[in-house]
């Protein structure tokens, strides 16, 4: 470093060194980044479904963005909410792209996160010691969908309307406090002006800080663990004789510019969307939203954005009995609660599919199979053959986890590595 | 938008109807047709269907000439064509230029996506 | 880490793709800056105004808004017209040099026909509303008042071709909005004679 008496003709990154030294005394900057991404050892054998972890921060920065931009010109009243998005997708300049950028980019999240979540369990990334890890991720998942459910209101489309009417009635079903508990979320006798002045403030302030903080942490215990590898073998136990993981690798520049590709990988199929197809076929943009909110008329088939509908198909596959609607509320909620209690659900020796035996690799193929055709049910109307494949897909779901401390013991394993595998390419 | 442009074209007279026309497109339609005095009416084309179980029963099949209206057929086709087509633009009046734009952006990321990835495999090297 | 590392092709890559990003980011940045610029209705609502000057008498004043901002159509006496001439010696910038005005305002009567004198009733000071004192040797403004504007937050004066005085805060005389005269009745704020139909 550039000493007082030779600073006057130090070179530009003498001068940077200086500055930065200055900055290190005072705040740990240079220490945070090498602890933080500069030089954490991730394993090197991480495969492209850990490119999902860096999507989603990306995703979140851009719907922070992208959202801060149309509160600009949104107007949280149910006289002009309507109003002020269209006058945001035919006045504002640009205003059209930053509104299918926030709405692309809620599924996007949502996309993201689904294989980010599945990533873990192929790989048996919330296992000890990462509990914690996936704990905080959960409950990002669960400010997330509480963040689409609020900013779905917004646009005060009949969907919207009537999607918020039947999401808030989910509580009324709960028994003694259910009805009083309905009026308080709106604040009225129905979604009103007053609701939707609630839902904007949740949806642009108060979830982001908390969803924000909720990632910090999610970061800050994932680099504490280090991260787990398409192995599943702990990095941390074979180290060299300086004590780095022998398979670790720097995030920087290695996985800095892997991630970079990733997002450009990414970004294609999204901007693709965004300037082609916003609507999706109405997956992402549905039509009954296109027409203000009216108390008066449901539309014609009411359903969730495409996110929810796994969970809205559950709700519906659990019938009425002893004259209340509460067990489908219960059996949805209690789907979500599950995947809180996935590190104590599996017990299996090893983490990692690759070395899992048959059993564990059907019962989770067979998951996605089972999820993905949920989620295709709470898309369609509550009829046959739709009706019976939603109560057979439940079932499924909640075997799946229920039964999990069993047949992942009972199951055959073959032996982990003691290193890594990687093979140069 | 094909969809309008061939339910305007598809009205014919039915007495039965309370708007005293039918829809070829749409069975039973309960909007009236609106551009009858630019089209006229046109008569439907009944055809004696014999159906599996040996039942006949009448189909409107295609549509006749009716009384004429304000317009020929071609001017009549070419007035929904250009009503249909502004009904569309007015809905999205950025579409066109924002799927134009699209082509370029996303050829450009893909340029991106590129060069990233031959940065990360220059910098993979490293690892073995 | 490797002695088999080409440097030359690395730095060409990472040059490559910074540069690559970079241009990818600055586009990306514009459709979040121009979102910033006044919409199609804020362009809409701050279109050209049509005044009706036929009711106005001579020596009285008509404020009408354009864009937020009070505009001002003064219909001049003859002996107000007259006055201007008087008190040139008095003014801060009096051939409207430094001054914001559409090159057909920019005389000593700062119109387009000296009968009608059109400013923005803003001062340009710090942006208060002027106040009409039109009458000379007003009783607050002293008997050596000639007539004219007074803003009333810094006492800055304006004779009545909106011309700053000598000595008051105010740097530059009131700021004349391009118009144009449809016809003998009409005046077009927001839009300049030569494109007025």
């Amino acid at each position: 470093m550039a000493n007082g008496t030779t600073s006057g003709s130090a070179p530009a990154g003498g001068r940077m060194q200086e500055l930065l030294g200055w900055v290190d005394a005072r705040f740990p900057l240079t220490r945070m980044w090498e602890e933080q991404w500069g030089k954490y050892y991730a394993p090197k054998n991480l495969n492209n479904w850990y490119l999902f972890g860096s999507l989603s921060l990306f995703v979140l920065v851009l719907q922070i963005v992208s959202g801060i931009f149309l509160t600009m010109n949104y107007k949280p009243a149910a006289a002009e909410a309507f109003g002020s998005v269209e006058y945001i997708m035919r006045d504002v300049e640009w205003g059209w792209l930053l509104r299918y950028l926030h709405s692309t980019g809620a599924s996007a999240f949502f996309l993201v996160v689904y294989l980010h979540m599945f990533r873990a369990m192929l790989y048996g990334s919330y296992r000890k010691p990462r509990e914690l890890l996936w704990i905080v991720g959960m409950l990002i998942y669960l400010v997330l969908m509480g963040e689409a459910f609020f900013g779905y209101l917004l646009p005060w489309g009949n969907m919207s309307y009537w999607g918020a009417q039947v999401i808030v009635s989910l509580f009324g079903t709960l028994p003694v406090i259910g009805g009083g508990l309905v009026e308080w979320i709106r604040g009225d006798f129905y979604i009103s002006d007053i609701t939707l002045n609630r839902f904007f403030a949740l949806h642009v302030i108060a979830l982001p800080l908390v969803l924000v903080f909720l990632v910090a942490a999610h970061l800050l215990a994932l680099h504490e663990t280090g991260s787990n590898n398409p192995d599943g073998v702990e990095i941390k136990k074979k180290k060299d004789k300086d004590g780095n993981p022998l398979d670790g690798i720097h995030s920087h520049p290695y996985y800095t510019v892997k991630d970079l590709m990733g997002l450009a990988f990414f970004l294609v199929p999204f901007c693709a969307v965004v300037f082609f197809s916003p609507e999706l076929g109405g997956l992402f943009l549905e039509a009954p939203n296109f027409e203000p909110a009216n108390p008066m008329q449901t539309p014609e088939h009411i359903a969730p954005v495409w996110y929810f509908t796994p969970f809205y198909a559950m709700l519906r596959a659990v019938p009425a009995f002893f004259g209340t609607q509460v067990w489908g509320v219960l059996v949805m909620g209690g789907a979500i609660v599950l995947l809180f209690f996935l590190p104590w659900l599996d017990r299996s020796p090893v983490k990692s599919i690759r070395y899992r035996g048959p059993v564990y690799k059907v019962a989770l193929a067979l998951f996605v199979v089972w999820f993905v055709i949920l989620g295709y049910c709470g898309l369609r109307p509550a009829v046959e053959p739709f009706k019976t494949l939603s109560v057979v897909g439940t079932i499924y779901y909640f075997a799946f986890f229920l039964l999990m401390p069993w047949y992942t013991r009972l199951d055959s394993y073959k032996p982990e590595p003691e290193r890594v595998t990687y093979h140069a390419h | 938008m094909d969809y309008i442009y061939t339910f305007l074209r598809s009205y014919y007279a039915d007495p039965s109807r309370p708007t005293g026309v039918n829809n070829l497109v749409l069975a039973n339609t309960a909007m009236p047709h609106v551009l009858a005095h630019l089209q006229g009416v046109p008569q439907p084309k009944i055809e004696l269907v014999t159906a599996e179980g040996g039942v006949t029963e009448e189909h409107v099949t295609g549509l006749l000439p009716g009384a004429p209206g304000e317009l020929s057929t071609e001017e009549y086709d070419e007035f929904v064509r250009d009503t249909v087509n502004f009904l569309d633009y007015v809905g999205e009046p950025v579409k066109a230029e924002r799927q134009k734009m699209g082509v370029w952006v996303v050829m450009f990321l893909v340029v991106f996506w590129l060069l990233a990835w031959l940065l990360k495999r220059e910098y993979w090297k490293d690892i073995r | 880490m490797s002695e088999h590392v080409d440097q030359g092709r690395r730095q060409l890559l990472t040059a490559a793709t910074a540069l690559t990003g970079a241009v990818g980011a600055a586009f990306a940045a514009v459709p979040f800056l121009a979102s910033w610029k006044p919409s199609a209705r804020a362009k809409a609502l701050g279109a050209p105004v049509e005044i009706d000057i036929s009711k106005l008498e001579p020596g009285a004043l008509l404020k009408v808004e354009w864009r937020g901002k009070p505009v001002w159509v003064l219909r001049r006496t003859e002996e107000m017209i007259a006055g201007l001439d008087e008190v040139q010696g008095l003014l801060a910038d009096p051939d409207s040099e430094i001054s914001e005005q559409p090159e057909y305002a920019r005389n000593e009567v700062r119109a387009i026909r000296p009968e009608f004198l059109v400013v923005l009733g803003v001062c340009t000071h710090l942006g208060c509303a002027p106040i009409e004192r039109f009458r000379a040797g007003d009783a607050e403004l002293g008997a050596d008042w000639p007539g004219g504007f007074y803003c009333p937050c810094h006492g800055s004066k304006f004779d009545l071709a909106g011309r700053v005085f000598k000595g008051v805060p105010a740097p530059t005389n009131l700021v004349v909005p391009p118009y144009a005269f449809v016809d003998d009745n009409h005046i077009l704020v927001g839009q300049d004679q030569s494109r007025a139909a």
